[in-house]
């Protein structure tokens, strides 16, 4: 009986680890990551746009080095945290040519980890990277504890990685080259079902999470070890948002103290016209529309022209 | 520490070494005790204590009790202490508290007065000391069998719920080797649950609770209609998974639970419902409960329905939470059962006239809708909410979801494409499941060792298993 159950235990262990190496493979050719487009791509940007949705659907590279004359990257992620931020910046420093400057959002959600956790999935094809490895083992120990069983490092968030393996599969197989993330701007999606919907004014909580602020304060320490200057920005939110929820002026300071801390410049849209119109160049209080992406991007290089590059 | 994670797993595994490496059965009690209470204390201080506590009270009263006199006023007085704690910690831990009540400074906070399982082991307190009382047995059972028919791990959290003289008797004799039998059967249970839980079960709920999280987003009645089926399938492999564990975790030491379940989504009627669902709290409800009430009224034979059926479900409610939404599930079940029972002889009729398929197929789904319409209230976060979704439900200006029916369900335009990848093999898998249940309650119950049976098992589990949300079960809150 004993013998039975050790062979079933090995014969389970040897087909996990095939799978194991089969994900692996599929997950790095899995094209709806970024973190895989940055590491498997070159290209030599010398400004990077760093943060979390209101950066990837607010900066279009492509617009801005028109009107800057500096190639620019938009390494912003959707959804993501400083500790997703941190991450992926150390990933492209390690594959791309070092950039010149990094404008780093930090925007109403920033430091909220209702809003923005840390997405430590994407990065299961990066386990012989010793910093990942260190930053999840830190974040996330339960998933890290859990990955002593072979295949557990992708099926523990399987409701993620699942999908991915199949779709780096079949990417692979169909031999589809995407090309989603070539200036790391995306139009955003899945507001369809939402459009009728009056925008949402709902009160933020004042939260302040100690983690984000431990691996926002990090991304700038990297920086400054790589001589990367670091600004620090703010995009536009709509007006009634910022005041109804009167923590994102304590938040604000927060920012301010940690900027004035590293000697970063810091700069803000709160005041700007467009932050009135929500019909116009909104789609939720703190991501702006095609057309205010378009008006957005303007101002702000004038802002980077009058003060940065000039 | 959850039934069916890796943790779980090691301390069945250290107490199954243990338990087969000792031959005298009292210190084979003594580890299963040990292992149990390792268990409770990762849900805080206060499960260990008060299930202990409990368990001592209860086994000394009915003692002292019996050698005595067990009138009523002391069966009422003990009852009384059983019912009154699990209400009090139910009304500390689920009540809107103001926080300053608690000293958060010594680490005593609203959360820490959460005692698992005590909805269950309340139930088997209260049915011990009423079985003594009636005189269906003497309490001749030892302390540590009566402790541990209260607090052994592999039921603890959310059942079966057993009669502990039962169990004891089990206790007298456990088994000195392990078996083919109980390790094969215990593995595969354990392995039924486990896929149930973390393939099906996690990944509808993503989907569920953003449903109930939004409550009054949904657009339209397929969304509503939607929501609650598929809570009801959730509900299923949740807690008939966490019943697999149980059972096969119990087997594993050579002790044989109650079942639980016995396919209640093939159910045609909801008294047939309530015979498939949750039996054991059934039976409990029934013996202790339903029996007197129409007993006492059996001359007048549709008062002894109404009341016997209310009274069930009224305590039946009241034992799941304090709050209104249960009382309105509650009254949605009195409604249905009291409905049914006046209309028997049409039913019967009905049946009669069409064929058995036909009417399976009629009225499997009807049943299944009809359940899952007062699931609304049993998920929903409060009553509110609750009315939201009924409201949305009946709203048939809004039957349809606003993009083309095809298009929201079959091509994914209300979820997005990860979304929908992970719910259609959730359903792929519910159903294939569902279909062929009772074969696969054949296989897993098959007491010869096959390697390739348990492989594919782990591997389905391992591959397919989603394992981020510490597999905490629906029914622990209970």
């Amino acid at each position: 009986m004993l013998k039975k159950i050790i062979i079933t235990i090995l014969i389970t262990l040897v087909i996990l680890k095939i799978a194991e190496f089969a994900s692996e493979w599929a997950v790095e050719r899995y094209p709806g990551s970024k973190t895989n487009y940055i590491s498997q791509k070159k290209f030599d940007a010398k400004i990077i746009y760093h943060g979390a949705c209101e950066v990837e659907w607010g900066i279009n590279p492509d617009y801005l080095d028109t009107l800057i004359g500096i190639k620019s990257y938009n390494l912003a992620k959707q959804g993501s945290s400083f500790v997703d931020n941190y991450l992926d910046l150390h990933i492209y420093l390690k594959n791309q040519q070092k950039p010149e400057y990094l404008f780093l959002q930090v925007g109403p959600e920033a430091f909220n980890i209702s809003k923005n956790d840390a997405e430590v999935y994407n990065y299961v094809n990066y386990f012989n990277d010793s910093t990942v490895v260190d930053v999840l083992k830190t974040e996330d120990r339960r998933y890290m504890s859990s990955t002593v069983i072979p295949y557990l490092k992708f099926s523990f968030y399987n409701n993620f990685n699942l999908y991915r393996v199949f779709s780096g599969f079949l990417h692979r197989v169909a031999n589809i080259n995407d090309l989603r993330y070539t200036n790391g701007y995306r139009v955003p999606q899945g507001f369809d079902s939402r459009v009728n919907k009056p925008l949402l004014t709902k009160i933020d909580e004042n939260s302040w999470n100690a983690q984000e602020e431990k691996y926002f304060r990090k991304i700038i320490l990297l920086c400054k070890s790589q001589k990367i200057k670091v600004i620090l920005f703010r995009t536009p939110s709509y007006l009634p948002y910022q005041t109804l929820n009167p923590f994102l002026k304590q938040k604000n300071k927060l920012i301010q103290t940690i900027a004035s801390d590293f000697e970063l410049p810091y700069f803000e849209f709160e005041n700007i016209e467009m932050n009135k119109d929500s019909s116009n160049f909104f789609i939720t209080p703190c991501n702006l529309s095609i057309k205010g992406v378009k008006k957005f991007n303007v101002i702000f290089s004038k802002q980077l022209k009058d003060s940065i590059f000039k | 520490m959850t039934p069916g994670t890796i943790n779980y797993f090691y301390l069945v595994a250290a107490a199954l070494v243990l338990f087969y490496a000792i031959k005298q059965n009292n210190i084979k009690q003594w580890i299963l005790l040990a292992a149990s209470i390792v268990f409770l204390s990762f849900f805080g201080v206060a499960s260990v204590i008060v299930c202990i506590s409990l368990s001592v009270l209860n086994y000394y009263f009915a003692k002292h009790a019996h050698r005595t006199d067990f009138n009523f006023t002391k069966l009422a007085l003990i009852n009384t202490i059983n019912i009154g704690i699990l209400f009090l910690l139910r009304f500390i831990v689920e009540i809107d508290l103001n926080p300053k009540l608690f000293p958060a400074e010594l680490g005593i906070t609203q959360k820490s007065f959460f005692a698992l399982g005590i909805g269950f082991y309340s139930l088997q307190n209260i049915a011990f000391q009423i079985d003594v009382f009636k005189k269906r047995y003497k309490p001749d059972i030892s302390l540590m069998a009566y402790t541990l028919g209260n607090v052994f791990f592999a039921r603890l959290a959310s059942g079966p719920i057993h009669n502990i003289n039962t169990f004891q008797k089990q206790l007298v004799n456990l088994p000195i080797k392990f078996t083919e039998e109980n390790i094969t059967v215990g593995i595969q249970r354990i392995l039924l649950g486990s896929i149930k839980k973390f393939v099906v079960a996690e990944r509808l709920a993503v989907d569920v609770n953003q449903y109930f999280a939004h409550p009054f987003d949904l657009l339209s009645s397929c969304d509503a209609l939607f929501a609650c089926i598929f809570y009801t399938v959730e509900l299923y492999f949740d807690f008939s998974g966490y019943i697999d564990i149980a059972i096969g975790s119990a087997k594993l030491f050579g002790i044989q639970f109650s079942e639980n379940f016995n396919m209640p989504l093939r159910a045609k009627s909801i008294s047939e419902w309530w015979r498939r669902w949750h039996i054991t709290l059934i039976n409990w409800f029934t013996q202790y409960i339903y029996y007197p009430i129409s007993y006492r009224y059996k001359s007048k034979r549709n008062l002894a329905i109404v009341l016997s059926i209310g009274g069930t479900f009224l305590v039946s409610a009241v034992w799941h939470g304090l709050g209104l939404t249960y009382l309105f599930w509650g009254l949605i079940h009195v409604f249905y059962l009291v409905l049914e029972a006046f209309s028997k002889k049409n039913l019967a009729a009905l049946e009669q006239k069409l064929k058995p398929r036909l009417y399976a197929a009629l009225f499997i789904p009807i049943t299944i809708l009809l359940v899952s319409f007062s699931n609304i209230f049993f998920r929903a976060n409060n009553i509110y909410e609750a009315f939201g979704i009924v409201h949305t439900l009946f709203d048939w200006n809004h039957f349809w979801p606003p993009l083309s029916f095809k298009d929201w369900l079959l091509h994914g335009e209300r979820w997005d494409v990860r979304e929908l990848f992970n719910f259609r093999l959730a359903a792929f898998v519910a159903v294939l499941y569902l279909v062929f249940e009772q074969k696969c309650l054949g296989i897993v119950n098959e007491n010869k060792y096959s390697i390739f049976r348990i492989v594919f098992m782990l591997l389905i589990l391992i591959l397919l298993g989603v394992f981020d949300s510490g597999g905490r079960f629906l029914y622990m809150e209970f």
